[in-house]
Formats: structure tokens, C-alpha cells, sequence
């Protein structure tokens, strides 16, 4: 393995990611978001309904937003030194398995996204700042159930 | 140029997430173990710089809290659609953001994890049932859940932030914020709106009316208390507060003695007997 840079530290992570949500708030007045690019190229290729409705008539923010992260990821990791093919996974799992949660947890998450309307960057991190309920209660729920199904994840991880 | 801003906005993300070591699933994994806080102290800290960044520019009249958008409450859905989201974190141990890191930085795992958030999305999508949309409170936030004035909220997000990573400069923060006062800008309500207001018992409703006692002898509006000061006449509706539009004058000419029968006047008909 080359070198690479150490991780930054967390809470000067955070700040910098707290003051650019401020920014997106003052500037385009929306906060940031991930899965609704998803939901926004899904809309796009499913017959419509109310669901798939909003993200239909959403314009293109969310699509390039998420265009960034990719490169920004990319710069970020290339700069580092972190910029790396392979497949991350606990010790005890098998590539094609990790592949295989990848995909099934992943899918979960698209699921869950869909019925609340958002994920960790829209609805918790963004929504959260604004106090919203649901925000919260999403929160809530994702990190309880993450939480208590832990234990029975543990061959994936550790 | 709205979608250039967009774009930067997603590079500044994409690169302060893979800063964090955000793109790497063991890492995020960790949290669920107890062994790794990154995800947290990154997501929280964030959330307690724009939220209390978001109050006091609000606070202080340089945005309006109100143009921003609040995330809409489907109470339920998001209870469950949460539950199922965090058992996928669990299983893919990346989230939708993350995952797109990781696949930026040459990670397989991250490139599933996006596949079959697509998959989630479209099938979910497709199966759309009436479950989605119940328990809808629209843009509910917790100070109104809990009746409590916003800023209090935000004081208390900041105080139990500073208690967590133990900085208690952050205790101070905490409490300016939450005696800040109120971060909306205040509205103005059409005597009318008022009226009907008044008429239908809005829940919470309070009209405070600051002109001299002798002024408010002579004229009230109904279910308002006098107190003495500025002279205007304020009205505090679901957690909102509102100037009266043109004041006593305009409540008079446009509710009290008005010549159209409306509900609302037909309501008022026996206080004008009365010369209110």
C-alpha cells in the first residue's frame, strides 16, 4: 500500500460540512440530499405516479449534486492517496457476499428512502438543522434499528 | 447557474465526506460496534453549525427561516421507512452520500451499494401505496411539536452537543442561543384573517395589544389582553407571530363596520350594538 494521508479529524469535518449546508441554506435556500437523485433518475424511466410525481416535475439540482460528490470523492481520494480498486469488507466475508450485502443493504435503504422521503443527507443532516420532526424521527429510528440488529451483523463486520 | 452552484455544493460534500474517511464501509460499519464515532461527530456536529448558523441569520434578518425547506413530516412512513433504512446502513455499512464516495474512489462495494439503492428507489417507487402519504403534517418542526419557542430548541441541541464532546465554551453558545428570541420574521395578518381567526378558535391564538389602557377602553378586539407599550397589535397563532395589518383603525373599518354580511361580521354584528 502507498502512503496516504491520515483521516481529518471529525469535528473539523463536521464544521466544515455544517457551515456548507449554511451556505446551500443562504444561497439556493434547500439543504443537501443524495438518495432524490435516485428517486429523480427512477422517475424518469417509471410510468408515473404520485410517488415518482414530485421528483418528475423536481429541475436538475439533485442530479448535479450528486455528479459532484462523485468528483468530489474522486479529488478528494486522488489527493490522498486513497484512490484505490478493490472491495471493502469485515474480516470474515467473502467478497461475492460483501458484494451481495452491498447490493441487499442497499436496496433496504432505497426502500426506506422511498417511504420517508429522503436519507441521512436530506432528510436527517439537512432537515435536522431545520428541526424538522420527521427529520428526527428518521434519525431516531435508523440509528435504534441499526443499533439492535448489530449484534446478528456481526460475522459481516467484525 | 442554479445548477453550477449544485455542482460545486456536491464537490465541497463529496470531498469533506471522503476527508472524514466517509467513503470506506468498515469505518462506518464501526459505529454499530462502538468502535468508530466518525459518522456521528461528523453528522452531528454539522447538523449543530447549520442549525444554530441557520438560527441566528434568521435571527438577525439576514435569511428568512421560512423560505428554506423544512423537509415535510409523514410521521409513520418515516418511522418505518427509517427502520428499513437503518438496517440497510447496517447490512451495506455505507449510506446513499457515502456510497457514492466510495465508488469514487475505486471501491466495488460502494458501486453495489449505489446499484441497489436504485433498485430500492424504482421498486418501492413502483409499489407506491396510500402508506406513504398518512400521518402527513407537512413542514412540522420540533419547537411546534413540543410548544416551545425555537430558540429553546436549538439551545438545547447545542447544550447536549457541548456536554457530549465536553467543550464548555459550547455551554455558553448554548445558552445565548436559546435566550436569542424568536428567528422568524414577523408577518402581518389582514383584520379579516383575524377575525376569522378569533372566530374559529386557532389553537393557540393570542392577541397582545400594546396601546394605553384608556384606548383599549374604548375599543378591543375580542379575546385580546391590553398591554401597555409600543402600540401595536400583536397575534401569535400555531408558533407564529404576526402584526395586526393597519392596527386598531384598519380592524375597525374593515371587520367592525364593515357593509358586506359575512360570517365574520354577522359574528361581530352584536359587539358593534355593543360600540365596540
Amino acid at each position: 500500500m502507498t502512503t496516504s494521508r491520515s483521516y481529518a479529524n471529525p469535528y473539523a469535518a463536521g464544521t466544515a460540512l455544517g457551515l456548507l449546508l449554511l451556505l446551500s441554506f443562504v444561497v439556493a435556500g434547500r439543504g443537501l440530499g443524495a438518495s432524490g437523485a435516485f428517486a429523480w433518475i427512477a422517475a424518469r424511466i417509471a410510468s408515473t405516479n404520485p410517488y415518482f410525481e414530485r421528483y418528475l416535475a423536481a429541475d436538475g439540482w439533485l442530479v448535479a449534486e450528486i455528479a459532484g460528490v462523485i468528483a468530489g470523492g474522486f479529488l478528494s481520494a486522488a489527493l490522498a492517496g486513497r484512490l484505490r480498486r478493490g472491495v471493502e469488507r469485515g474480516p470474515r466475508l467473502g467478497v461475492r457476499a460483501r458484494l451481495a450485502c452491498a447490493f441487499g443493504g442497499g436496496a433496504a435503504m432505497g426502500i426506506g428512502a422511498a417511504l420517508a422521503r429522503g436519507c441521512t443527507s436530506g432528510l436527517a443532516l439537512s432537515g435536522g438543522a431545520l428541526l424538522s420532526v420527521g427529520s428526527w424521527a428518521f434519525m431516531l429510528a435508523a440509528f435504534a434499528v441499526g443499533f439492535a440488529l448489530a449484534p446478528a451483523m456481526r460475522w459481516a463486520w467484525r | 447557474m442554479a445548477l453550477m452552484f449544485a455542482l460545486a455544493v456536491g464537490i465541497a460534500f463529496g470531498f469533506i465526506l471522503e476527508r472524514a474517511g466517509l467513503g470506506t464501509a468498515p469505518k462506518l460499519a464501526g459505529q454499530f460496534y462502538l468502535a468508530d464515532f466518525t459518522v456521528m461527530k461528523v453528522m452531528f456536529t454539522a447538523i449543530v453549525v447549520a442549525m444554530t448558523g441557520a438560527f441566528w441569520l434568521a435571527r438577525l434578518g439576514v435569511i428568512d427561516l421560512e423560505g428554506l425547506a423544512v423537509p415535510e413530516t409523514f410521521l409513520l412512513p418515516q418511522l418505518a421507512g427509517g427502520a428499513i433504512f437503518g438496517a440497510g446502513f447496517l447490512i451495506a455499512g455505507l449510506c446513499p452520500g457515502t456510497s457514492c464516495v466510495a465508488a469514487a474512489s475505486g471501491r466495488g462495494d460502494g458501486l453495489a451499494v449505489m446499484a441497489g439503492m436504485f433498485a430500492g428507489i424504482l421498486g418501492a417507487g413502483l409499489a407506491f401505496s396510500p402508506f406513504f402519504t398518512t400521518t402527513a403534517f407537512g413542514a412540522w418542526t420540533v419547537p411546534q411539536l413540543l410548544h416551545v419557542p425555537y430558540a429553546a430548541v436549538a439551545g438545547a441541541i447545542v447544550l447536549a452537543f457541548a456536554v457530549a464532546v465536553r467543550k464548555p465554551i459550547l455551554i455558553a453558545v448554548a445558552l445565548v442561543t436559546a435566550l436569542g428570541g424568536s428567528p422568524y420574521r414577523m408577518h402581518t395578518v389582514e383584520p379579516r384573517e383575524l377575525a376569522a381567526w378569533i372566530v374559529e378558535k386557532k389553537p393557540g391564538l393570542q392577541i397582545v395589544d400594546a396601546r394605553t389602557a384608556a384606548e383599549f377602553a374604548l375599543v378591543r378586539i375580542p379575546r385580546s389582553e391590553n398591554r401597555p407599550g409600543d402600540g401595536a397589535i400583536t397575534v401569535r397563532a400555531a408558533g407564529h407571530d404576526y402584526v395586526l395589518r393597519g392596527g386598531i383603525e384598519a380592524w375597525t373599518n374593515e371587520v367592525v363596520k364593515t357593509q358586506h354580511p359575512t360570517p365574520t361580521t354577522i359574528y361581530f354584528a352584536p359587539l358593534r350594538r355593543h360600540g365596540c
